[in-house]
């Protein structure tokens, strides 16, 4: 709050100095000015749309992601993608990368892809517990090692807000990155996530929605080219369907 | 020398002789026994401030010279203050007084004299207010001076010490002398074992097994004594819960990601392990083993508080430990490549390494080549899919948006693989990695996730 004697003519501060003020709110200013240190995302043009230009350290991002065959847990619409970048700067300095994923996950990490995208793969630990209960245990006891320099985490619907709630505070805690992978189901149930946004994967682009940021709302969603790998659709189906009157891969016949 | 004593108030002489007190007649006023098994486990307590310890089962009483540790432990204030609150919960209360001499702070601290006297003169004050009855002399003895009309040890020390030897015996003039300083003490080090084998009788049937915490706290500050004497430190911990009536004991090994010697580490792991421990019966005694140690690696102090690499890093290895201690060692692992064209080969997952997040020494494959498309998730087994048209059908027509990626490798081991990966996206617009097998009937395969 700024109080009244602070405006008095005698005690004026330059107004550059009261507009780097965090607890200054301006109404023209798109979003908030956040005092919690950051770590950039590797995007521009998200960079510029969340609160001090990158993911929060010591708080909660909250990704909502469609489900790809990960049994009622988000997973499969890029969304890992658009935090490896992230992820690959903290893994190349000092910190550690915590995963949590559930053990009846049917699919694990794969390490050639983790290191192609940059990730150091030795600073990689996986947990896999069995319960939700020592799912949200580990996620808290890793989020407040001041070793780990990041937790991803995939939680589904049924988590309690308090237990995000401590999520929050254990992050505070270590002072890390704490991404936190849950259903598309989940955007109508609130949480105390401070960033929140929702992941959708449109042909060879990644649409994100930032649902919830501090500050003004977002607008439109963004589209980001997180995967360089595409080729041009019209090719592939042309290789497909001179495939389909072989019935076998056509570049199978000499093996 | 600055001797710090510890030994249990004696039974009071004056309540159990005098026959005009009321203290229940009828019940036999026994002598506190000195709880012999818990001496030496206290012993190797004390070997976490100094490795002088002096331990005499027949008073009972612990002697430790400290002085030596002073500037260590920042003072001896601070040494003290830290002796105090780390001091194990006993059965019965025991008794600290310091002194310059080991003798003379023991009979103060049988006296209950808990001040802290740092030169001879003000002991010397001190031991002049000593009643005799709290001296651990014969009872015959005890009488005699209580007929010479003797009450304190203040009447006994200007008195010339040959004709005081002639009545009450020379032993006890040297020993008055030697609690004095006048005369040398030499007093048996305690010999630290070989092996930690400790254990520890609870006063009640215990039957929960995190509600054993609180006992097993006296063997891990025992343990940590141990280990600072013989500057070693340990990775494995075996604990024993015996049960008695013929059960077999319930087994507790704690394995650590690194060798550890501080308590607060122990614990936190124990504390982890004791929660997710069922037990088959009431617990009546612990045990304590270790059988191996390594030495402790000999680690600089920093010269400006707040190491964060340090911290960081044993930080993360007391991460470790309790992961394993409560979710078990399967379900913490490490990853890194393979040097395998097949997926399934190309990642592996194992255990973790001493130093922690391990790396499994393998050429890596793909490191920073961004133009091989793998996905970041690979299913354990591939979902087969249906086909449609010749297009992969998974509730719906699957779009295909770039490929095909032959791979075609394991010819040698039998497990041969010859298939066409494409990238693909489903109607709920999660981008999949499916694949077509070679072979005479070709099918699709889901495989992973570009999550």
């Amino acid at each position: 709050m700024i109080s009244v004697s602070n405006l008095s003519p005698a005690t004026a501060l330059p107004l550059d100095q009261l507009l780097t003020r965090a607890d200054l709110w301006r109404g023209a200013t798109p979003i908030a000015v956040s005092p919690a240190p950051t770590c950039g995302t590797g995007f521009a043009s998200l960079d510029a749309q969340l609160p001090g230009g990158g993911w929060p350290r010591g708080q909660i991002t909250e990704v909502l992601a469609a489900e790809g065959g990960a049994g009622g847990r988000g997973g499969g619409a890029g969304e890992l993608s658009l935090l490896t970048p992230a992820l690959a700067r903290i893994t190349q300095a000092v910190g550690k990368l915590v995963v949590i994923f559930p053990l009846q996950c049917p699919w694990r990490m794969h390490a050639p892809a983790w290191a192609g995208a940059g990730v150091a793969t030795g600073a990689m630990l996986l947990v896999r517990p069995q319960n939700l209960r020592d799912m949200l245990w580990a996620a808290v006891q890793s989020a407040r090692c001041p070793g780990v320099g990041a937790v991803l985490c995939w939680l589904d619907a049924r988590v309690p807000v308090n237990s995000l709630r401590r999520l929050q505070v254990a992050a505070g805690e270590g002072g890390g990155c704490l991404f936190v992978v849950r259903p598309a189901a989940c955007r109508t149930i609130p949480s105390p996530a401070p960033l929140r946004l929702a992941v959708q994967a449109q042909g060879p682009e990644l649409l994100i929605e930032l649902i919830k940021r501090r500050g003004l709302p977002a607008g439109l969603p963004l589209r980001l080219r997180t995967r360089s790998f595409f080729t041009g659709q019209e090719e592939v189906d042309a290789l497909v369907r001179a495939d389909t009157g072989t019935a076998r891969p056509a570049a199978l016949i000499g093996a | 020398m600055l001797w710090c004593v510890l030994t249990p108030a004696p039974p009071d002489p004056q309540r159990s002789s005098a026959p005009d007190t009321p203290a229940s007649p009828s019940v036999p006023i026994v002598p506190i026994a000195p709880e012999v098994g818990g001496w030496p486990a206290l012993a190797c307590w004390a070997g976490n401030y100094t490795s002088q310890v002096s331990l005499e089962l027949a008073v009972p009483a612990l002697s430790f010279e400290i002085s030596g540790s002073l500037r260590l432990f920042g003072g001896q204030g601070a040494l003290l203050a830290r002796i105090r609150e780390e001091l194990p919960v006993t059965p019965q209360p025991l008794n600290l007084a310091v002194a310059p001499v080991a003798r003379g702070a023991l009979w103060l601290a049988r006296a209950g004299d808990q001040r802290v006297y740092e030169d001879l003169s003000g002991m010397r004050a001190a031991l002049c207010q000593v009643p005799l009855s709290v001296l651990p002399w014969p009872l015959s003895v005890q009488e005699r001076l209580r007929g010479f009309g003797f009450r304190r040890l203040g009447d006994l020390i200007d008195l010339p010490r040959a004709a005081l030897a002639t009545r009450i015996g020379r032993p006890r003039v040297l020993d008055l002398a030697r609690a004095l300083g006048e005369l040398a003490d030499p007093l048996p080090w305690f010999q630290f074992p070989q092996r930690f084998v400790q254990s520890l009788e609870l006063p009640a049937p215990v039957n929960s097994a995190p509600a054993l915490l609180f006992a097993a706290r006296r063997l891990v500050s025992a343990l940590t004594g141990w280990l600072a004497v013989r500057m070693a430190s340990a990775s494995v911990l075996h604990w024993q819960i015996a049960h008695g009536r013929g059960q077999p004991p319930t087994c507790l090994p704690l394995h650590f990601s690194e060798p550890v010697h501080t308590p607060a580490r122990i614990e936190r792991v124990l504390k982890e392990a004791l929660d997710r421990l069922p037990l088959p019966a009431p617990a009546l005694e612990l045990w304590l083993t270790v059988a191996q140690v390594q030495a402790q690696d000999a680690r600089t102090q920093t010269l400006f508080a707040g190491g964060a690499g340090a911290s960081a890093e044993t930080g993360l290895a007391e991460l470790i430990d309790r992961l394993h201690a409560r979710l078990g060692v399967a379900a913490v692992s490490a990853l890194a490549c393979q040097a395998d064209h097949r997926p399934e080969r190309a990642s592996v997952e194992g255990p973790l390494t001493d130093k922690g997040a391990g790396v499994i020494p393998y050429p890596q494959v793909g490191a920073g080549n961004t133009a091989i498309a793998r996905p970041l998730c690979l299913f354990d087994t591939p979902v087969a899919l249906a086909e449609h048209q010749g297009r992969p059908w998974r509730g719906g027509a699957l779009q295909l948006l770039a490929g095909p990626e032959r791979i075609e490798s394991g010819w040698w081991d039998g497990d041969d693989a010859v298939r066409d990966y494409f990238i693909a996206q489903d109607r709920q617009r999660c981008w999949l990695w499916v694949f077509r097998s070679g072979g005479s009937a070709p099918r699709w395969f889901l495989h992973g996730l570009f999550s």
